[in-house]
């Protein structure tokens, strides 16, 4: 058979694939549609023309309403948004680089970082913070918040200062979990000394929760989880590479110790970030990538990324709907909604769909 | 000339805390453009890490080996990616990806930040599936293909990387005989066709010595380098794989168990039913003698009618039988196989 080089471009019929652009468009949908409903429904019923004229700076007739709707479920949705994204990006780089479906992002002990960050302020200082946290004021939620990120950042240094020493993956991983536990023992000590006002106050982080972003953190959150996926943006290339291991990714032109450290940091600014300032959220970050193969049927990265924004964006806002029961003043804990309402919607997808064992077929 | 050359190149493994632990030194070989060679030795001898010394994902202890006449250890990840692409033993688990998808990520080195494909990498990916005849296979997932299937896709990938030098460690490893004399001869074709240089490892002596233009034959100090039948003529195989047992029969080109006390027989035939009347003798435990040679010799085979319908004379004894197949054959000889004349029949 002879072999003819490339001459110009034949006719490539076979190139066209599945278009994704219908899932897509059908995501937005669904995101806009759920941030429309994250500001129109709450403990209080408010109009939906007061909502819309409330948002876009209008005359209200109650200046309460302008209050709520701007100040408190805007940034709400925003956050549950953006965080949502965020954890889901942030998993789906952890379950590529770490070729395992059970990773997430906060397995190499993010959270377990920020929770211990969380636990020496609250627990530590005793009732005196603990009153300062029960008010949920502006500077007790910051203080919270300020804790999270300082645990979440040592975390983040420590384990690129170790990358850049373990060439290993599965070493890296498991040195993570060892963190987690290590950490989780220290907390234990503390909670064991601790009051049980102020046991009460750190629990109640660790349930999570979109609402306490205020719009003077939002300042902070936004561009910060905005920033950590862009630069997960800028890793698709190195993901895709890297579905055939890392030895097939250097061959292939691959810095893989650049790219691995490139890939930790915005999965590990990204989980640090929205732990930070909404406690540690299970289930978005490990769930939605495995939406996103399931529903796109791809493994590549290009499709993948973008999806997994959407569905965790859109993940977060309903279970954060959901949590705030519209019409009630009850409030649940945010980590009970995300699994209670994800784990059918993932289990139903994966029997359906049946190609999770697919994407990690051993 | 030479795509690929190493200069006294040692290669091994320099932990922190121990001496350098070399694995061999001194290398001097190369690799033409067009060429299919084919890298030989016996397992742990080094062979794995050749390959990745000469990929540049593993340094060397001293020397160097060159790509075009640079330095591999010298250049940068990107760089050389254009130049060598790697097809590994690993089993590939891609995921949800097509074939099609899985060779375009061999575009990774010209790619843009995101990896879009121009229409220059399209039709370079068309090309690399259709030269490993893939094209059927194009737009299946590749967790669905077989073995053999999954490999070839890895082999266009390669292709479509676009480098003058290929390496392959242990290709075939997991495949079928038919599937690895397919990827082999594939992979000779190529070579011939597009100007490739492919170096292959292999534990596959017949393919190798049928196939390749030259081969490495790498033993605990060195390689021999030499086209395919010389190295069975001046016994380098035999040198380098021979173990307790085993040996190198260098009429066949192949490996056979050497066996004690063997019980010498005569066989009178030709052609086909000869060649494998022979082997069957020899499993069991005979010396076949051709009938110049068999003075003295108590047991005698002679197969007598055509090709397609033999007939086995056996006399031994003063005693006559005669078979129609070798299974009846082997039936009345092997019961006794220490002493296969005493057997009464």
């Amino acid at each position: 058979m002879a072999l003819p080089e490339p001459g110009p471009e034949p006719k490539l019929v076979s190139m066209q694939r599945p278009s994704s652009t219908g899932p897509f468009l059908a995501l937005s949908v669904c995101v806009a549609a759920l941030f429309c409903a994250s500001l129109a429904l709450g403990s209080v019923r408010i109009p939906l023309q007061e909502v819309a004229t409330a948002l876009f700076g209008g005359h209200v007739d109650s200046p309460a309403w302008a209050q709520i709707i701007n100040q408190i479920r805007l940034p709400r949705a925003i956050t549950a948004g953006l965080g949502g994204a965020a954890l889901a990006v942030s998993g789906l780089q952890m379950q590529t680089l770490f070729r395992n479906p059970l990773a997430g992002p906060f397995v190499l002990g993010i959270s377990a970082g920020a929770s211990l960050g969380v636990a020496l302020v609250v627990l530590s200082f005793g009732a005196g913070a603990s009153t300062l946290i029960a008010g949920l004021s502006v500077a007790g939620g910051f203080g919270l918040t300020l804790a999270a990120s300082l645990g979440a950042a040592a975390v983040l240094g420590l384990v690129l200062l170790i990358s850049r020493h373990v060439e290993d993956n599965m070493t890296l991983l498991i040195l993570g979990l060892m963190f987690g536990y290590a950490s989780g023992a220290v907390v234990s000590v503390l909670i064991y000394f601790s009051a049980s006002n102020a046991v009460q106050a750190y629990l109640i982080w660790t349930f999570g929760s979109f609402s306490g972003v205020t719009f003077s953190q939002l300042i902070v959150f936004a561009p910060t989880a905005a920033a950590g996926l862009f630069v997960a943006g800028l890793s698709i290339k190195s993901l895709n590479a890297l579905l055939l291991g890392e030895r097939y990714a250097q061959s292939m032109g691959l810095s893989v110790g650049y790219a691995r450290i490139w890939i930790l940091s915005s999965a590990s600014l990204l989980a640090g970030v929205t732990t930070a300032f909404c406690g540690p959220v299970a289930f978005v970050g490990i769930a939605v990538p495995h939406l996103a193969r399931s529903l796109f049927a791809t493994s590549d990265h290009r499709i993948l990324l973008p999806g997994t924004c959407l569905i965790g964006a859109a993940l977060a806002l309903f279970a954060d709907l959901i949590a705030r029961i519209p019409g009630s003043q009850v409030t649940l804990p945010l980590n009970a909604v995300t699994a209670l309402i994800g784990a059918p919607i993932v289990v139903w997808i994966v029997l359906r769909r049946r190609n999770l064992r697919a994407s990690f077929a051993s | 000339m030479a795509t690929l050359e190493t200069k006294s190149l040692t290669i091994g493994y320099a932990p922190r805390s121990a001496a350098p632990y070399v694995v061999a030194h001194n290398l001097n070989v190369s690799l033409a453009e067009g060429e299919l060679i084919c890298l030989l030795g016996p397992n742990g001898v080094g062979k794995s890490t050749l390959m990745r010394t000469l990929a540049g994902m593993h340094p060397p202890l001293g020397g160097h080996a060159l790509l075009a006449g640079e330095d591999v250890g010298k250049m940068t990840v990107r760089a050389r990616s254009r130049r060598v692409g790697v097809v590994l033993t690993d089993r590939v688990d891609a995921g949800h990806l097509d074939v099609r998808t899985l060779v375009g990520l061999g575009r990774h080195p010209y790619t843009d930040w995101i990896g879009r494909l121009r229409a220059s990498d399209h039709a370079r990916i068309t090309w690399a599936i259709q030269a490993v005849g893939a094209t059927e296979l194009a737009d299946r997932p590749v967790n669905e293909l077989s073995d053999g299937e999954r490999q070839k896709a890895m082999i266009a990938r390669a292709l479509a990387q676009d480098t003058d030098v290929i390496l392959l460690d242990e290709p075939t490893a997991f495949l079928d005989l038919p599937r690895r004399v397919e990827i082999v001869t594939l992979l000779l074709r190529l070579a011939h066709e597009t100007g490739k240089s492919i170096l292959l490892s292999t534990h596959d002596l017949d393919l190798a010595v049928r196939n390749a233009d030259r081969i490495w034959l790498m033993s605990e100090s060195r390689i021999e380098v030499g086209v395919p039948e010389s190295l069975v003529l001046n016994g380098a195989f035999g040198r380098v794989f021979e173990r307790d047992g085993i040996l190198f029969d260098q009429q066949a080109g192949a490996f056979t168990v050497a066996r004690e006390h063997l019980t010498p027989i005569v066989l009178q035939a030709t052609g086909l039913v000869g060649a494998w009347t022979t082997r069957a003798l020899e499993r069991i435990g005979f010396e076949v003698r051709p009938p110049a040679t068999g003075e003295g010799t108590d047991a005698r085979v002679v197969v007598e009618g055509d090709e397609h319908r033999p007939i086995w004379r056996l006399t031994r004894s003063r005693r006559e039988d005669l078979f129609e197949s070798l299974d009846s054959l082997l039936g009345c000889l092997s019961p006794g196989r220490s002493d296969p004349t005493s057997k009464k029949t």
